[in-house]
């Protein structure tokens, strides 16, 4: 079963505003009435984007610098960075002093969750609408909030139901089906997916399954960020299925309804602060029962903990995680990339007898 | 390895050299000696820290800080950070992430250290110092506390923070069993003050041609005062180590054959004294001056202590964009009259490395090349002396011309 990606409109008259992390608030964009699109790195060797950022900076920055510098991102005169982490930090840095844009704007998010944190939060959000109204000279009120709200919390709910299915011992989805799609919910226009995955889970959910099929280990993967497919078929080639992905780019960052009824400024706060944390996020515990209600919900057999080289949020919690899986004997594999497929040939081997290993 | 013994070791080391050369920075790492030896009694109640955070805040509850830096500071000076770091490795910790928070990080984890009563992190430096405090929690079984230091400067940020320290108060009032002594703070905040102010007049003198004291010296005292637990006996070592500069600025005492002054930015490197010695013995070239040693906060508030904490807190070059830390290095090349700086790209760390071109961009604006120097602060085994060397070398032999 396909996904209709050709049925994904692009937006002709909206202006597009790059977006960088999860944690950007999609619905204040919409309600600005903007494109938000989610940048992916090329997956290429970088060119001249080391000459600007070292190359013991995270491969995710220096590859999006890397496209901005080579006039790849050109049709993006409107970005929205996150103080996330070190990295993206001293990107916002390089792409005002290197690239220049119509709109920048960093928003600054805390990494905990207490009721003054939330505040903050709230007072950040509001600077941002301020200035998206001066920009763009549109009007950001509360209706036009909830109205995007909505469309992004649908978004959510459907993904909600799609993994359900996935939960299901006898689930037909292949990871590397339900992956790409979760990676252009981010950079296609919502009421455009929002309609296409209707049709794609109704379609699925009609399957029948194929019990005869010869079981495989269900796997999680858990890290920051995956952009490309080919990681999640490599696993899935080497002969497991992937259920379920606690990524920037998968489940964690689709968790978590904001609130439509009372002041949707603060509702947007509320749930960005308290979805499935990164591990940017201060309380290492948050992620872990995180983690612990996938394997538990989605029957997980094994983890393969993907980090990006130089992410220190997430090799500094590695060891963490690690000692929490072991103490519930759930097998870890940690697997390093670079954000490109280069590394694929090793990881291959080293997957191959981690899934051998597997008890399931 | 014992951690005890290590520090037992420490303060001997520096008391032989206190009393053999009774120069305020020996003076001052005997003192830093002497209060790790009393971190390591646990008599006192103790508060794992970072050297960004106001010890007078832990010090006005009678509680010692330790900061990590320091740590890292005394395992280095002890020779223990290669086999400390070898063996985090094995603890599944990335041999990629910075060695200044993992060769601390891992001598806290085999032991050895007393429980603290509190951990206190901050946001306005690194990823992995922010990481430190959660293992350290989870392996101490105690409270960690994050300071979260808005982006931009703004007195609703000072607002925001002093009430984080607020809250940080309570809890070590509860820790500590003591009740808050706002007096007692803003004695301590005294202190600091007058301690800055002798900072200032030094950075003052050393800005003279030929620099009173070249070479890393001055720095290596200046970064120290922040990483003790503040206080009297830190304004004391402080102003007779004004006073040996003042000695050593007066005309006759100059040392006349400065030929290229320099800036240093970020930290200084261990182990790697060979290249100092190049650039002071062989070129004639004195580093005038460190970043981290610019005072670049206002005094202190002595009436409103925590406000004015609060406030030092988030004037810190190392938060925000990048023009924090390249309108401080810009004033400073010109203040001091410098023909190059050195910015020591520490391996592990992203937060300096990633703003190395903009740095080069700003500071050749005002004629001042930039040599990024790479390596590793700790860990050796990341280190080409060899090729550092060369690079120095040719970097003088271009300020030469």
């Amino acid at each position: 079963m396909e996904f209709n990606y050709e049925g994904l409109k692009p937006s002709s008259s909206k202006p597009l505003i790059g977006m960088l992390c999860s944690y950007s608030p999609e619905e204040i964009l919409y309600a600005a009435g903007l494109q938000p699109v989610r940048i992916y790195g090329s997956g290429k060797t970088i060119k001249r984007g080391d000459a600007y950022l070292y190359s013991t900076l995270c491969p995710y920055v220096r590859s999006i610098f890397d496209l901005a510098f080579e006039g790849h991102l050109n049709d993006f005169k409107n970005m929205v960075f996150v103080n996330s982490c070190d990295a993206m930090r001293r990107l916002y840095d390089v792409w005002r002093h290197y690239i220049k844009n119509d709109f920048i704007h960093i928003l600054d998010l805390p990494r905990a969750t207490s009721e003054d944190k939330l505040d903050y939060y709230v007072q950040q959000l509001r600077d941002l609408i301020r200035r998206l109204e001066e920009e763009f000279r549109v009007d950001i009120n509360p209706d036009s909030l909830r109205e995007a709200i909505r469309l992004v919390n649908h978004t959510r709910q459907l993904f909600h139901d799609l993994f359900q299915l996935r939960k299901k011992d006898d689930s037909n989805l292949w990871g590397s089906q339900i992956f790409p799609i979760m990676l252009a919910s981010m950079s296609t226009p919502k009421e455009s997916f929002n309609q296409m995955l209707e049709q794609y889970i109704e379609e699925v959910s009609r399957m029948e399954s194929h019990p005869s099929e010869t079981p495989r280990p269900r796997l999680l993967v858990s890290g920051s960020i995956v952009e490309q497919t080919e990681f999640i078929k490599l696993l899935e080639d080497s002969g497991a299925r992937v259920v379920a992905e606690d990524l920037c780019t998968g489940i964690r960052s689709l968790e978590g309804m904001v609130q439509e009824e009372g002041d949707p400024v603060e509702a947007i706060a509320r749930r960005y602060l308290n979805r499935p944390p990164c591990s940017r996020m201060k309380g290492v515990e948050r992620r872990y029962q995180f983690i612990k209600q996938i394997i538990e919900e989605y029957g997980i057999h094994g983890v393969v903990y993907h980090t990006i080289k130089f992410c220190d949020p997430e090799l500094m919690t590695y060891p963490l995680l690690r000692k929490e899986l072991e103490r519930e004997n759930i097998p870890v594999l940690h697997l390093e990339g670079d954000c490109t497929m280069g590394s694929y040939g090793q990881m291959k081997t080293r997957v191959g007898a981690f899934i051998e290993m597997l008890e399931y | 390895m014992d951690i005890k013994e290590m520090y037992l070791g420490f303060e001997e080391m520096m008391e032989t050299k206190a009393k053999a050369k009774p120069y305020a920075k020996n003076l001052l790492l005997w003192e830093a000696a002497k209060i790790g030896r009393r971190q390591m009694e646990g008599e006192v109640p103790l508060v794992w820290t970072r050297c960004t955070f106001p010890a007078e805040i832990i010090s006005a509850f009678g509680a010692l800080p330790i900061y990590t830096e320091m740590v890292g500071t005394v395992l280095s000076i002890m020779g223990h950070t290669e086999n400390i770091l070898k063996r985090t490795e094995e603890q599944f910790f990335s041999s990629d992430s910075c060695s200044i928070q993992r060769a601390p990080l891992g001598a806290a984890l085999e032991g050895g250290f007393p429980a603290p009563q509190l951990l206190i992190g901050s946001t306005d430096y690194c990823e992995n110092g922010m990481r430190f405090f959660e293992h350290l929690s989870q392996y101490f079984g105690r409270e960690y506390v994050l300071v979260e230091i808005p982006f931009e400067y703004s007195e609703d940020s000072v607002s925001y923070v002093e009430r984080q320290l607020k809250e940080i108060v309570n809890k070590l009032s509860q820790v500590t069993s003591t009740p808050f002594d706002i007096d007692r703070l803003r004695e301590l905040v005294k202190y600091r003050n007058q301690t800055m102010r002798y900072q200032v007049k030094i950075n003052e003198l050393r800005k003279k041609i030929p620099t009173p004291l070249p070479g890393r010296r001055c720095g290596d005292f200046l970064l120290m005062v922040d990483q003790l637990a503040g206080g009297k006996s830190i304004l004391e070592f402080t102003k007779r180590f004004y006073e040996e500069i003042l000695t050593l600025s007066k005309e006759e005492n100059l040392k006349k054959e400065e030929k290229i002054r320099l800036l240093w930015i970020y930290v200084f490197p261990f182990g790697l004294s060979e290249i100092f010695h190049v650039l002071e013995k062989e070129y004639c070239a004195h580093i005038v001056m460190e970043d981290l040693s610019h005072i670049y906060w206002d005094e202190i508030d002595e009436v409103d202590p925590l406000r004015g904490l609060a406030r030092k807190m988030c004037q810190s070059y190392t938060v925000g964009a990048i023009e924090s830390r390249t309108h401080q290095a810009r004033s400073l090349a010109q203040d001091y009259q410098v023909q190059g700086a050195i910015h020591f790209s520490h391996f592990g760390c992203r937060y300096t490395r990633g703003g190395v071109r903009i740095l080069k961009d700003t500071l050749a604006q005002v004629g001042v090349p930039l040599l990024s120097l790479e390596g590793d602060c700790l860990n050796q085994e990341n280190n080409s002396p060899v090729q550092m060397l060369a690079h120095v070398e040719a970097f003088m032999e271009i300020l030469s011309q």
